[in-house]
Formats: structure tokens, sequence, C-alpha cells
């Protein structure tokens, strides 16, 4: 892997966050890509969010699989191996990635909450990617939400053609109902918040009802 | 006395073919017509005939003769001739069976249109590869597919808004977790922690519980419903692509269906393609190559070519040309089973051998399906599996494929089971007639399929001393064939001259036209070599004995050795129990003859003779044989009132290679008797002939070259006009000397006297008569036979007189 880490003004750089590896999968190609486009670093992160609860005998008291199959009885151990076994898968693809397309990259693991994870390891500049893996793999907009009066950016159109999705262009406060329950209703192959975040919902109500990888450009300092 | 029955030496003229020329219309062979039919083959030509148009389907015919007699021009001439008249079969095809693609399936087309229906599916699937990605491209398939795509989308959207929003309102949080999702509590818009959780008191957790247990329970529901409303989803695209490629495949098979709306077979094949196409219509959606590739414009693409689409494709096993007539004569050089029955080829993919119905080749009896074929037995007989192949398929009247190795279980690999292909063809074997007869004696296959013979014969009879006309046409017509110059009347006289010589009968001419062919082409050598205009006596004459000299080194080393006198003959004096037989080498097509000197040495003994040949086992059984009847007639003949007191010895002197045949039965028997009668033998003869039990002198092969045997070693010594050979009368007829034989005859230099019986030889040779019994019973006095007689009464008598000894018995 090729540290990112260098002397001078620092490089842009393009984060990948995700709470498991199908979630990081699921935004892989799109980090690539945007780090390629942008020619920024990429970095992977992986959070580990334990507020899960857990019982007096260390065991989660329900698991509801991506399948939807409901298992009761999950050590928390196992739990914590299953993390570790993510990291490590999450590690290897993003260097493999990185190697192909000749990106300096790092991998981090880190504990907490996901938005949390994101406001201590951004800078200004930054793009932020929440990986997400949509149930659905059939997914066809690539969704903008912008604020009034402003367009999209370049690298939003580009990555469209790139990924064959139409781009479509949500500015919160338009129609009757607002960003997340429009979000909701759709079926994007991922969301770009791009602008100030001023009228936006909360980044978790925004991953809520995207349900899909969700890019968040760091305004510049 | 005895009564002399020396014969007389033959006349010049007897010594070969007498050959007229006055009704040679000619001067040279350069206008004359082809002969009308083929001279001395009307029996091989109407069995070939009958072969040709017999109905029935097991009268296949066998064509039997020495090679060099024409079978092979003639069976396919007549066999042309009959097929101009016949219907110009049927084309078959082979197309992909689609339930069972390794069972191709053949279908019979009327004779030109094989090529139609490939060229038009060919045609098909290049439309096709154009129309059926642009009506899947088009905005009408697009929307239609988007919207089914949306309505799930939704539908499934909808559901799982539906869980986070309940979540939400109820306060618990879904966590997403590497084993999928967990659920904890939610206060003022932030995930509970532990902590806070337990510091909940007991009603408010157990509420917090429940709400936590019913978003389980709706999201394992909706995470659950996936895959079903997945399912309905691909089912209903199907169902558009199904109809999108309905439309395509409707419109564009019209046009080939209604090319071949009279035939059956074909339309029931194209209604399969129909489903197939449409069952199949993303085939046409690959685009590996890109849509722009290649130097011409996506539509002139030849798209049938591809793996994808080989499935569509019409393997034309056989077709006739439109419009053309007659039915096919096909003769196979190369019957290997393949080459016989079709076969079937196979390509290396990914190191795997794979095939399919268009790697099925047609075999000699698809071409020839309809008409004839013509095969030589002894290739089909060399070639492995290919006679029972082609039984079996005569036998059922079809043709099935298969390939050797999988006949033998030596190939695992995965292949076709085609359609057989029904059979009407006759099949005309052509071989020798050893073939025929070893076929016959050991197949019981082979009569009941082969039920004609066309037995060619060797030569032709000539009615009198004119040279036949078609004979004569024939020769005109393979100086034609072979495209020589033109023969003169002498060339052609010694043409015929050497036919009688190859035909081994004065009477006879031979119908090897290939020899004939050969001898014409060397002729025409020769007058090329000179720069004659036309090939006249001359030049046949040299080809025949440049042809002699070419294989005469042999010849000239066995003469040479009598020469030198390392191989003892005699052609001049007389001795007792000593004569010149005569025998012929045949060795790589060549043969020549020459003498060898035979003994005889007799003495009293209990009636046995040794045959030094057969005891030293250098004889063969014919040879034995000769030895045994003329035992028989020295046993019949003299003495018979008392035992067989004689001891006698026979043997080819000088001679370490073995000997068989009875030809020397008569020297072998003469030199005996010379022996007993203590008579010499006049070694300026040779003499040659098998004789019976009566002493009658029979026919042998090989007599001129005997006679020029002896012939040319008297020359080398010089001709005295005294020497000369017997020969059995019989063999007058087969003579066809060589001119310098005819010539020193009729110079009086040389001699040639046929024998009737033994007696005739045994004057000329020890210059007695032979004498016959008189009514006493007794042979004159003075004839050879007396002497004999008197000799073996004597050896009796003398054993008589040792028996008596034996006893003590006065004398």
């Amino acid at each position: 892997m090729n540290h990112p880490e260098g002397e001078g003004t620092p490089r842009s750089r393009v984060m990948l966050y995700a709470q498991c590896y199908p979630d990081a999968d699921a935004a892989m190609s799109l980090a690539t890509q945007l780090a390629r486009q942008i020619g920024a670093d990429l970095h992977g992160y992986l959070v580990r969010d334990r507020a899960f609860l857990a019982d007096a005998g260390g065991t989660v008291p329900a698991v509801v699989s991506f399948a939807g199959v409901r298992t009761t009885g999950v050590k928390v151990e196992d739990m914590l191996s299953a993390f570790r076994a993510d990291a490590r898968r999450f590690r290897d693809k993003l260097q493999r990635l990185a190697r192909e397309e000749t990106l300096p990259a790092a991998f981090h693991e880190i504990e907490g909450r996901l938005t949390e994870a994101m406001q201590t390891t951004a800078r200004s500049g930054d793009v932020l990617i929440a990986g997400f893996k949509p149930v659905l793999q059939r997914r066809a907009d690539l969704v903008v939400v912008l604020e009034q009066g402003r367009t999209p950016p370049d690298y939003a159109q580009i990555l469209a053609e790139k990924l064959q999705k139409r781009l479509v262009v949500l500015v919160p406060g338009e129609g009757q109902d607002d960003l997340s329950a429009r979000l909701d209703r759709m079926s994007p192959a991922a969301v770009i918040l791009a602008g100030a975040h001023a009228g936006f919902p909360s980044l978790p109500r925004v991953f809520e009802a995207a349900r899909c990888p969700v890019i968040i450009l760091q305004p510049s300092a | 006395m005895a009564k002399r029955t020396r014969p007389d030496p033959l006349p010049p003229e007897r010594l070969s073919a007498s050959l007229s020329t006055d009704r040679l219309a000619f001067e040279t062979t350069e206008g004359l017509e082809p002969p009308e039919t083929w001279p001395g083959q009307a029996r091989a030509v109407d069995a070939i005939r009958m072969a040709a148009t017999m109905p029935y389907a097991d009268f296949h015919a066998f064509v039997l003769g020495q090679p060099g007699s024409g079978r092979h021009e003639i069976a396919h001439s007549i066999l042309s001739e009959s097929a101009r008249k016949k219907a110009q079969p049927k084309d078959w095809v082979y197309v992909n069976n689609f339930e069972a693609p390794h069972k191709p399936i053949a279908i019979e087309m009327p004779a030109g249109t094989a090529g139609q229906l490939s060229r038009k599916m060919d045609l098909l699937i290049d439309d096709l590869a154009n129309d059926i990605p642009a009506l899947f491209e088009s905005e009408d398939y697009q929307t239609r597919r988007r919207a089914i795509e949306e309505r799930y989308s939704s539908e499934h959207e909808a559901e799982m808004g539906a869980v986070f929003e309940r979540a939400r309102d109820n306060g618990v949080a879904i966590l997403r977790t590497p084993m999928g999702f967990t659920f904890a509590g939610f206060q003022d818009g932030e995930v509970m922690t532990k902590e806070q959780y337990d510091a909940l008191d007991d009603e408010e957790r157990a509420k917090l519980d429940a709400a936590m247990e019913d978003v389980q329970q709706e999201l394992s529901d909706a995470l659950k419903a996936v895959p079903r409303r997945e399912k309905a989803h691909r089912q209903e695209v199907e169902t558009l692509n199904y109809s999108m490629a309905t439309q395509g495949v409707e419109d564009a098979i019209r046009e080939v269906k209604d090319a071949f709306a009279k035939q059956d077979a074909v339309q029931a094949y194209l209604e399969n393609v129909r489903k197939d196409l449409i069952e199949n219509a993303e085939l046409f959606l690959i685009r590996e190559d890109g849509a722009g590739a290649g130097p011409f414009p996506v539509a002139t693409s030849r798209f049938y070519e591809k793996p994808q689409f080989q499935r569509y494709r019409v393997n034309v096993l056989v077709a006739g040309a439109q419009g053309s007539k007659g039915a096919p004569v096909i003769t196979e050089d190369m019957p290997t089973l393949g080459n016989l029955i079709g076969r079937i080829e196979y390509a290396s993919e990914m190191g795997a051998l794979v095939t399919n119905f268009t790697m099925i080749r047609p075999g000699a009896l698809h071409r020839a399906n309809g008409g004839y074929l013509i095969l030589d037995i002894r290739q089909v007989l060399s070639e492995p599996m290919a006679w029972d192949a082609l039984k079996r398929c005569l036998r059922t009247s079809e043709i099935s494929i298969y390939s050797p190795g999988e006949r033998l279980s030596l190939v695992s690999t995965v292949s076709l089971s085609p359609d057989p292909v029904p059979l009407d063809v006759r099949v005309v074997l052509i071989g020798e007639r050893l073939h025929y007869y070893l076929l016959s004696a050991l197949d019981p296959d082979f009569l009941q399929l082969f039920k004609l013979q066309a037995d060619f014969d060797d030569h032709l009879t000539r009615e009198d001393d004119t040279i036949p006309d078609n004979y004569v046409r024939l020769i005109a017509e393979l100086a034609r064939q072979s495209g020589t110059r033109s023969l003169d009347k002498q060339a052609l006289l010694r043409l015929v001259e050497e036919s009688t010589r190859i035909a081994g009968d004065a009477e006879r001419l031979t119908l090897n036209t290939g020899g004939l062919s050969d001898l014409l082409r060397e002729a025409e050598f020769w007058a090329d070599t000179s720069g004659a205009a036309r090939i006249g006596r001359a030049e046949v004459d040299k080809a025949v004995s440049e042809r002699e000299r070419r294989a005469g080194r042999l010849r000239e080393l066995s003469h040479e050795t009598i020469q030198h006198g390392t191989v003892m003959i005699d052609t001049e004096g007389r001795r007792v129990g000593q004569v010149n037989a005569l025998s012929v080498i045949q060795i790589g097509g060549v043969s020549f003859g020459r003498p060898s000197r035979l003994t005889a040495r007799t003495r009293p003994g209990t009636g046995k003779v040794v045959d030094i040949e057969r005891e030293t086992e250098l004889g063969g059984p014919i040879h034995s044989k000769g030895v045994l009847i003329l035992q028989g007639y020295l046993a019949t003949t003299f003495a018979t009132a008392l035992p067989m007191s004689l001891w006698a010895s026979l043997v080819f002197e000088q001679s370490y290679g073995g000997v068989d045949g009875d030809s020397a039965s008569a020297a072998e028997l003469i030199a005996l008797l010379s022996d007993l009668a203590e008579a010499p033998i006049d070694q300026s003869f040779a003499i040659t002939g098998s004789i019976n039990q009566f002493g009658d002198v029979q026919a042998i092969g090989g007599v001129n070259e005997k006679i020029e045997g002896f012939f040319d070693i008297c020359a080398k010594r010089g001709l005295t006009g005294a020497q000369g050979v017997l020969i059995p009368a019989a063999n007058v007829r087969n003579l066809s000397l060589r001119q310098r034989v005819i010539d020193a005859v009729e110079q009086g230099r040389f001699n040639i006297f046929p024998m009737k019986t033994i007696a005739d030889g045994i004057e000329l040779l020890t210059g007695l008569p032979a004498g016959t019994r008189d009514e006493s019973g007794t042979y004159p006095a003075g004839s050879l036979n007396r002497r004999v007689e008197d000799r073996l009464t004597a050896y009796a008598e003398l054993r008589k007189s040792f028996a008596r000894e034996a006893r003590n018995e006065p004398s």
C-alpha cells in the first residue's frame, strides 16, 4: 500500500467509512473512481459501533441478518471476531484496488458512531463516502442533493457516466416532502450531498433514508 | 520290327499366331472410330448394366478381373450412362435438435434447395443480430422495463422506509454490524448506551424491548420478502422480453417459412427455430467485440459465424446444383471408415474436444446416395472397419455415422448420434477374382449383398486368322487415349502378335488394355526418339525387345552360368539316363525359360522310385504327383505279371531351389526308360510336357519361354540344325514365339516337335521306336519298350533268385 503521508500541502482525500465489509464493498468502486478522478489519496475506515445491547452473559439478544434471518444469542466475542474478519477483507480489497489504480491508500479501524468517526477524521476538502450495501442491486440513479441555485459538481456528472446512471438533482425544500422522505421512496445507486449542509437533514437520517452509499463533499476551509 | 512313330517338326507358320491384314481397310489407326462396345466383355458389361438398372436394393455388383482389363473405366462408363437417365437425388442437411442437441436431425430436401435454406438461415441470424438489439434498446422497451423495475423497487423501498420510520417513532435504533442488523434504544437523537438502557425503569425497558421486538420482526419480514419480489420482478421482465423477442423473430422468420412452405420437415424445423430464438433472444444481445468492431459496418458482419449462433446454422451434407440432371457416380479412392460413412469432427476448446452438428462431414455413401458408388475392394478391405461399415449400411439401407474411437470404446469425449440418412445406392466393387472367391467363401454377407458378378474376360478368342474389327478399333482408341501417334497397319499387326503372346494362346487376344496401353506408350517413346511420323512395326518391336532387355539381367546371368559350364547342360551328343528338361523362372513380373539337366539311375529293387527333390523337401506336391504318375505308368506298362523289382532315382542336377509342377514328368519318364533300356538320349533336344498313367503327353504352361530358353542356349553355342524342343501337341496353339526362333526354324537350324504320347518323345530322343505289344503281349524286338521290359523282367528274376537263396531253394 502506498501510504499517503507526505510533506507540504496536504493532498485531497477520499475517505470511505463503513460499519461492515458489505457496506464498504458496495462503495469501494465508487471511492476508487472518485479518488482517481480528483487525484486524491484513498482512506478506508471500518467503524466498530459497539452500541448494540449485550446482556449480562455477554450475548447480543437479537440480530437480523441481511437476508432477514433472525438470530438470538449471538456472543459478543463472535461479533467482535466478525468485525476483525470484515476489517481484514476491507483492508485487503482496498489495498488491491489501490495497487491496481496506483493510488496512495491507507486503512484504519476506529470505534464509535459512524457520524462521529467522520467528524473526527475528516478535514476540509475531503470527500467522505458512507458505505451502504443496498438490499436491491438494481438501482438506476445517482442523486445529487444541492442547495437552491447551485449546479451539480463536475465530478458528479463524470461519475454518473462512468457508472452508467442517470444524474438526478434534488434540492431541499422543493415540493411538499422533505428531503429524507423523498430519498426514502427512491432507490438511488448513490447520493451526493454537495455544498453546505445547513438545510439538509442530519446525516444519520440521510443514511437511513438513502439506504445506499452517500458521498459528502467536505467544504474547503 | 517295331513301327516308327517319329513326329514331324512344326512348320514355321505354326509357331506364332497366324494373322492376316487383308481385311484391315486402313493405313493408320488415326481415323478409326472407337469400338461400339467393349470387345470380349459382353458378359461383364451386361452384368454391370443389370446392376445399374436393377430396382432391388441388394443387387450390388462385384466386378472381377485382372488389373489392367479396364474394369474401372468400363464400370464408370456404364454407370455414368445410366446415371444420366436417373432423377437427381434429394439434398440432405443436418440441423440442430433443440431438444436433444446430441441427436442432430437429418432433413431431406428437393435437389438444389439445401443451399438456399442455409443461406436464408444465415441471413435470418444476421437480421436478428441487428433487429433484436435494436428492439431491446428501443425507448418503448426501456420505458416498459423501467416501469416494472420502479414498481418493484418502490414497493421494497416503501416497505423498508416504513420499518425505519416505525423504529424511529418507537425509539429504536437500527445498527449495521458485520453479522447484520442489531438494535438499541434511541434517545434524544442519539443511540442509547448500555448504561442509559440499564437506567430505564422496568416499564420503559419493557416498552423498548417490545418495540425492538416488533422492529426486528418487521425488518426480518421486509428483508425476507426481497427474494420473492425479485423472482416476480424477473418473471415480469422475462415476459416483457419474450413479447419483444416474439415480435422481432416472427417478422424475420416469416420470409424463410414462406420460401419452404411445401416442405413439412423444414417447416417443423423452422418452428423449433422460432421457439428457440424467442427463448434465447439474449444471445443476440451479447456484444463482446463491440458494435463497431472490424473494418466493415455492423450491418454487414457475419453474425451467423459467431459461436452462439452455430445452433441456427444449416449443415449442408449433400446438395446438387439446382437445374442439373442425373444421379451421381462417385469413386472413392480412399475408402476409410470416415470417407465412406462420413465423420464427426472435433475442435479443441480449453483442452477439451467438442463438437456439434455443424461438424458432421459427409462420406462417399452420402455423396453417392441416389446414384452409384464405385469402390476398389482391396482398398476397402485394407481400411479398418470400412468393409463392416459398408455392409451394415447396405444391409440396413441407411447411413449411420460413428467414429472408430467410439466403436472401439477408446474415446470418452461427448459425441453426437446424428439421425441416420436413408440410403439408396448401387455399389459396384472392383477387385480380382481371388477377392471375389475368398469373400464368397469366408463372408456369409457377401453374396447376400453382391448378387451380381461381372466377370471380366482376360482374352478374346479369334474366330479365324483375321483380327476382329472391334479389337482393331480398341487399339486405335487406346492409342488416342494414351496420346500416342497413330499406328500403321504393320504396327497394329505386331501389337496383336504381342497380344497373343500375352494371352498365351495363338488363337486368343489379350484384353489387358492396361498392358497394351503400356506397350503403345513405350512404342510412342521410341517413335519419338527416332522421329517417326507414326508408330510402325519397328517401334513396337523395339518396345518389346527393350522391355525384355530391361528385365533380362537374371535371364542373362542364368544363361551365362550354362555357357560357362558352371551349370552343366549338353546340347549335343548322347547319354544314357540324362535329358534336358525345361523350366520357367518367374520373378518380379518377369518370366524366362531355361534348361535343366534331369538324370535317372536304376537298379534292381523293390519297386521304389526315389524322387530326390521330394526326399530333400525341394519338390512341391505337384512335382511329387507327377513322379507318382510316371511310377504308375511304369508299373502298369512293363512286366505286369511280375513284381515291380526296380529301384530308381530321379533328380534335377544342380538344382538348389524348389521345384514344382509336373511339366517335367515326360522328361523324367524318358530319362528313366533310357537308363532301363540303356538307350542313350540325344542331348540336342530338350523336352517339356506332363504325362498321365497311359503315357499321353499333356499340356503345360510357359511353353514359349521354355522353347526360347533352350533356343537361346543353343544359339549361343551355335545352332546345328539337329537341335530342337519337344512340346506337348496340346500346346501348339499356345505358340507365339519370338521372331528369332521362327527364323531359325525357317532356316532349318532349329526344330520344334509336338508330342501326343510318350512314344513320340522316345523315338525322337533315343532314335529307337517305342514299340507296342503285339497279339502275344510282347513288345517288338529292338523297341525301347522291349528293352525296358526285358530289363525289368531280369530285375524281377534276380529278385526271385535272391528270395529262393534266402529260403535255400534250388534255382
